[in-house]
């Protein structure tokens, strides 16, 4: 019985939600250059009123998602639809769900040419587009997925977990456990305080002022770029991209480098001693010590800086050249 | 692919006559630039209207028009290769005896006969062949074989997945590699993590949820390949 009660409870909490488009603000017409294209934009809260969100999921198959965390308590969400007539227009749809436990899930849709009963004609993917801007509590945990478009997050403080296919996927000021995966999207990460796991295929990678316990980066094909990194645990691999790495070790923490066919080039600053071992099936730089000719299976050691607490480092490229560098 | 080369090609494209490879350079294009993409919507609506057209009568000028075409595509044959070139010339001997056909037949009969001996040029518009060949009393309206925004998205899902499997492939050899060099009952628990990886991407519905499952396997494989130390039986 309470397991009915509960499920009755979720589908009023949803329909909330869903009837809150019915009353928002829209405002809909042509794009105004003449071609017929249509435009709609609307604005609804998502959300069960009196409850505080806790999670939010956002999934838009169909176009851009950027997520801005503030100091409210409810979720905004300004949602764009662009077709090239009217009848396309009609296929898009936005759907919000809340939940009684303060999740909310917003999903884009393409529905079937023919549903509604109206066979509707054909259009191209790149002719239609849901854009998705999302004010969310600072607090909130974010979910973002995309296939194309550009997922971008910034001011949250609860940690999110995205992916893409192929749109770039940006987080700017975040706090909390990141996780991000795409294919052929790059992955930008800009203050971010938590730990960050990253992983693309072909996609670069580029972090700037991370801090935090881990920093776990790893690419097939695409290039990685560390500046200003602080995190206590740092690994960054590539297949064949290279890695070029401006990092802040902290005592007793770890620093590995890999790559196996790319070049992998690793400048530290700070005050802390570091113990490095360094190999590369090319040549390896070690500035400021005598490194003798190197193998790829063969290990050049060196140590730097105050003894205690030293932060391990590690670099290679078992095919590609190494070079590491202590800098002011 | 240029925008050239697009423009050539983005009738074939968006009647479907395209195969995988050149389906798939045309939406890389497309993806990419903008003043494709208006032509490739102004086809797509141009087509959309046409396809509610009633099927038509042929007008009396057509068969000139369909003869202007064919000598430019006779052209444009004798660009091409041996067997096309072959071709050409059966549609040139067979021509003179088609005239005299043309003269006492119906218009309709003859241009089918003309079409079907010259042969169905992929490029050529649907919408220009398809009142001619069909006779117009009898014709069922003509669909234009546009690929709809939820085919192109099941592409892209295809897409992706091929592109995971390749570098599932090229990763595979490296790490079993690094997998020879351990002691047989790591090996063997590689195995069976590498097994229950693999099931988890075949399992998954198609969209995130299974590119989620392949970056589970190929981040896998690369820590084994890159020789990490790697906690099995353990895995996001």
């Amino acid at each position: 019985m309470s397991a009915l009660r509960a499920l009755a409870a979720s589908a009023l909490a949803g329909l909330t939600a869903l009837a809150a488009p019915a009353v928002a603000r829209a405002d809909d017409g042509t794009d105004g250059d003449g071609d017929g294209a249509v435009i709609e934009r609307a604005e609804f809260e998502a959300g069960v009123v009196g409850r505080p969100v806790g999670e939010i999921t956002i999934d838009n198959s169909l176009g851009d998602v950027r997520i801005e965390g503030y100091d409210g308590s409810t979720v905004t969400v300004i949602a764009v639809k662009h077709a090239p007539d009217a009848a396309s227009l009609r296929r898009l749809r936005v759907e919000s769900l809340a939940n009684p436990d303060g999740s909310v899930r917003l999903t884009t849709l393409l529905t079937e040419r023919g549903s509604g009963g109206a066979e509707r004609p054909a259009v191209a993917l790149a002719s239609v587009r849901v854009d998705l801007t999302i004010k969310v509590p600072r607090a909130a945990t974010i979910s973002g997925r995309v296939t194309t478009g550009r997922l971008e997050v910034e001011n949250v403080d609860a940690g999110a977990d995205l992916d893409s296919s192929t749109g770039p996927i940006v987080v700017r000021n975040v706090a909390g456990v990141v996780f991000a995966r795409s294919l052929a999207g790059s992955q930008r990460f800009e203050e971010v305080f938590g730990s960050l796991d990253s992983h693309a295929v072909d996609g670069d990678l580029a972090f700037d002022s991370v801090r935090g316990a881990a920093l776990t980066a790893r690419a097939y094909a695409g290039d990685i770029d560390g500046r200003r990194v602080a995190s206590k645990q740092v690994r960054l691999s590539s297949i064949s991209g290279s890695i070029d790495l401006e990092a802040e070790p902290q005592a007793g923490g770890s620093v590995a480098v890999t790559s196996l066919r790319g070049a992998v080039d690793v400048r530290l600053r700070g005050a802390v001693g570091v113990a490095v071992r360094a190999r590369a099936g090319g040549r390896v730089t070690l500035a400021g010590a005598a490194a003798p000719p190197s193998s790829a299976d063969r290990w050049i050691e060196a140590r730097y800086g105050a003894r205690r607490d030293r932060a391990a480092v590690q670099v290679e490229s078992r095919f590609g050249d190494v070079s590491f560098a202590l800098v002011q | 692919m240029n925008c050239r080369q697009l423009a050539e090609q983005v009738d074939a494209y968006l009647d479907g006559d395209l195969d995988e490879v050149g389906a798939s350079a045309c939406r890389g294009h497309l993806r990419t630039c903008a003043a494709c993409r208006d032509l490739a919507d102004q086809q797509t609506r141009l087509r959309a209207a046409l396809a509610e057209l009633p099927p038509a009568e042929p007008p009396a000028h057509l068969w000139a028009a369909i003869d202007a075409r064919l000598g430019a595509a006779e052209i444009a044959d004798s660009r091409r290769g041996a067997l096309a070139t072959g071709w050409s010339r059966l549609v040139a001997w067979l021509r003179p005896v088609a005239w005299p056909v043309a003269m006492v037949g119906s218009a309709g009969a003859i241009a089918l006969a003309v079409v079907q001996l010259r042969g169905a040029a992929p490029s050529q518009p649907l919408a220009l062949r398809a009142p001619v060949v069909a006779p117009a009393a009898a014709a069922p309206p003509v669909r234009l074989a546009l690929r709809d925004a939820l085919d192109e998205r099941a592409d892209l899902e295809r897409e992706a997945d091929g592109r995971f499997r390749q570098v599932v492939s090229e990763l595979l050899p490296l790490a079993r590699a690094e997998v020879a060099t351990w002691a047989p009952r790591r090996a063997q628990a590689f195995a069976h993590d590498l097994e229950r990886r693999e099931q988890a991407v075949l399992v998954a519905s198609p969209g995130h949820v299974r590119e989620r499952a392949w970056h589970d396997l190929t981040s896998y494989l690369e820590r084994v390949a890159l020789g990490e130390q790697v906690a099995m039986g353990g895995g996001r």
